[in-house]
C-alpha cells in the first residue's frame, strides 16, 4: 500500500505543542474567567502551599494558575511566532488556498461538506474532484482561529503589562473583553476542530497527525485529487 | 465554593447624605483614615479645594468641592431680584456599596464579600491584585496600594456588625450622615425627592444593582455638584457584555460539545454500518 508524507515533521510537532500548551492556558485561564466553576481547581492547586503560607487555598491556587497562565501564554507566543515565520518566509501558508475558489464554488463545497460531515450525504463529483490538502471549512475555521489568536494575543500582552503602558481601567476592562471573546472564538474553533478530526472519514488524517505524517494514496485519491493533482502524484 | 449573595437593597444599612447640611470641613475624611489607620499623605496644589484629587489606597473618602454659578433670590425694599453667584458645595464621597456590586461579580477569586447589612469589603488577604474590580466599577472606586492589592471604603464594617455608625457618620458636626437601616433610608431619600430635592442613589442603572447604599440629596441651589460627580459614571459596558458572554461561552460550549457530540457519535455509527454492510458484502463475493 503507497503512502506519502501530508504531514511534515514540523508540522507535527508544532501541532502537538500547540495541544500542550493550548489546553493548558484553557485549564489555567478558565479559572480566572469563572471562579465559580473552577474554584474547586484553584484549591486543589493551592491547598498544599496554604498550611505554608497562610494563606486561603484558592487564593494560592489562583496566584499559582495566573502566573502560570502568563508564562505559558508567552511561550505559545513564542511557538506561534516562530512557526508563523517559518510559514510566511518559506511560503507555506497553505490553509488559505481554498479559498482563492470562486466564492460560488467555496460555498457549494462548504454544503455539500457539511452535509457529508453531519448527515452522511455523498459529495457529487464536481465537488469531490476539486478537493484540495485543506477544505473550505477548513479555511474558514482558521480564519476563526486566526482572529482568536489575534485577539487573545493582542489583549493578553496588554493586560500583562497594563501598568507599563499606563492603561486606564476602562482600556484594561475593554482588553480582557477582548481577551474574552477570543478565548470564546478558540473554544468554537477547538470544537469543531476535533469534531473534523474524530469523524470516521477523516481517521487516515487522525492517524497521520499523531504517527508517520503519511497517508494511504488510494485513500488521497478520492479525498484529495486536487492536491494530488499540484503534487504531480498520479 | 465561591459564590455571591447580595442582600435585596431594601435589607441591611444605608447612609442619607444630605448634601445642604455639609460644610466640608473634611471631619469625616480624616475619621475614616483615622479608624482604619491609614497614613496621612502630603497633599498637593490642585487648584482645587478637593485633596487628593480621587479616592486612592490611603483615602477611601474623599470630600470633593464643585463650584458653579448659582441663581440666588433675595428680597429687597424694591422686590425680589435674583442674582448669579458662584457656589462651591463639598460632595463627601466613597465607596457607593451598589446593591449589587459589579465589583464583586468581577473579581475572579471572589475576594470582594457582600455583608448581610449591605457592605461591599475586599478581603485584603484573599486579593491577587488583578485590577478586574477597578475595571468593572463604574464610580472608579478600588485603588491598588503598595501592597499590589486593592483597597477602597469597607462601610465600616467592622463598626457597624457591632451596632456602631462607620467612622465618618460619628464625626460629622452638622450631621450629613444619616445611617440607619435600608429601608427607613430609602424611606426618607424618597420623601426628600418629594419635596422636590434631586436625589442620586435611588434609581440607579441596573449594572450595580438599581440602588446603591449612599444615597446623596440636594437642594435645588447645590445639586449641581450631585450631577457634576455623578454625570459621567455610567455602566463599564465592556464588563456587562463580558457578565453576558460568561454564560455564553460556558454553556453554550457544553451545548456546542454535546451536539458535535451527538454528531460525531451518528457518523461513527453509521461509519461503522457502512463498514460491516461492505464485510457483508464481501463474504456474499
Amino acid at each position: 500500500m503507497d503512502k506519502i508524507e501530508i504531514i511534515s515533521r514540523g508540522e507535527r510537532i508544532t501541532h502537538n505543542w500547540n495541544i500542550v500548551l493550548f489546553t493548558l492556558l484553557v485549564l489555567t485561564g478558565t479559572v480566572l474567567f469563572s471562579i465559580e466553576l473552577m474554584g474547586w481547581f484553584a484549591y486543589i492547586i493551592g491547598a498544599p502551599l496554604s498550611s505554608l503560607l497562610g494563606e486561603e487555598p484558592v487564593t494560592i491556587g489562583t496566584q499559582l494558575l495566573r502566573t502560570s497562565h502568563r508564562f505559558i501564554g508567552f511561550a505559545w507566543g513564542a511557538l506561534l511566532t516562530v512557526y508563523g515565520l517559518y510559514l510566511l518566509i518559506f511560503r507555506r501558508v497553505e490553509m488559505f488556498r481554498p479559498l482563492t475558489k470562486p466564492l460560488s464554488q467555496q460555498i457549494k463545497e462548504a454544503k455539500e461538506l457539511t452535509g457529508h460531515y453531519v448527515l452522511g450525504k455523498p459529495i457529487t463529483p464536481d465537488v469531490a474532484q476539486n478537493l484540495d490538502r485543506r477544505d473550505v471549512l477548513a479555511s474558514y475555521i482558521t480564519l476563526l482561529l486566526f482572529a482568536a489568536v489575534v485577539l487573545i494575543s493582542f489583549s493578553g500582552v496588554a493586560l500583562v503589562f497594563k501598568e507599563p503602558l499606563g492603561l486606564s481601567p476602562s482600556m484594561a476592562g475593554l482588553m480582557l473583553l477582548l481577551h474574552d471573546v477570543g478565548f470564546m472564538f478558540s473554544l468554537i474553533f477547538v470544537a469543531g476542530h476535533l469534531f473534523a478530526v474524530t469523524h470516521p472519514v477523516n481517521r487516515p488524517l487522525l492517524n497521520a497527525m499523531f504517527d508517520d505524517g503519511k497517508i494511504d494514496l488510494t485513500w488521497l485519491k478520492h479525498h484529495m485529487p486536487r492536491y494530488l493533482a499540484r503534487r504531480g502524484v498520479k | 465554593m465561591v459564590s455571591i449573595k447580595f442582600p435585596r437593597p431594601e435589607e441591611g444599612v444605608a447612609v442619607l447624605v444630605d448634601l445642604d447640611r455639609c460644610i466640608g470641613c473634611r471631619a469625616c475624611q480624616t475619621a475614616c483614615k483615622d479608624w482604619n489607620g491609614k497614613v496621612a499623605e502630603k497633599t498637593q496644589f490642585t487648584g482645587s479645594l478637593t485633596s487628593p484629587r480621587w479616592l486612592t489606597a490611603n483615602d477611601w473618602k474623599v470630600v470633593f468641592f464643585y463650584e458653579d454659578k448659582t441663581a440666588k433670590k433675595l428680597l429687597t425694599p424694591a422686590g425680589e431680584v435674583t442674582f448669579s453667584q458662584v457656589d462651591i458645595v463639598p460632595l463627601p464621597y466613597n465607596c457607593m456599596h451598589c446593591a449589587a456590586a459589579p465589583c464583586a461579580t468581577a473579581c475572579p477569586v471572589g475576594a470582594i464579600k457582600v455583608t448581610g447589612e449591605g457592605a461591599v469589603v475586599i478581603n485584603k488577604d484573599e486579593c491577587i491584585g488583578c485590577g478586574y474590580c477597578e475595571s468593572a466599577c463604574p464610580y472608579d472606586v478600588p485603588k491598588k496600594g503598595a501592597d499590589g492589592k486593592y483597597h477602597k471604603c469597607t462601610f465600616c464594617v467592622d463598626k457597624i456588625q457591632n451596632g456602631q455608625a462607620p467612622a465618618c457618620v460619628e464625626v460629622c458636626p452638622t450631621n450629613v450622615f444619616t445611617f440607619g437601616s435600608a429601608r427607613e433610608v430609602i424611606e426618607k431619600a424618597k420623601a426628600e425627592q418629594a419635596k422636590g430635592r434631586q436625589v442620586y442613589g435611588l434609581e440607579v442603572d441596573k449594572y450595580v444593582g438599581g440602588r446603591v447604599r449612599w444615597i446623596y440629596v440636594a437642594s435645588g441651589r447645590k445639586s449641581f455638584a450631585v450631577k457634576k460627580h455623578f454625570e459621567d459614571k455610567t455602566p463599564r459596558t465592556t464588563e456587562e457584555i463580558r457578565q453576558l458572554l460568561k454564560p455564553l461561552t460556558l454553556y453554550g460550549g457544553v451545548a456546542l460539545v454535546g451536539v458535535l457530540t451527538v454528531w460525531g457519535f451518528a457518523a461513527w455509527r453509521r461509519s461503522r454500518l457502512e463498514e460491516r454492510k461492505q464485510a457483508g458484502e464481501g463474504v456474499r463475493e
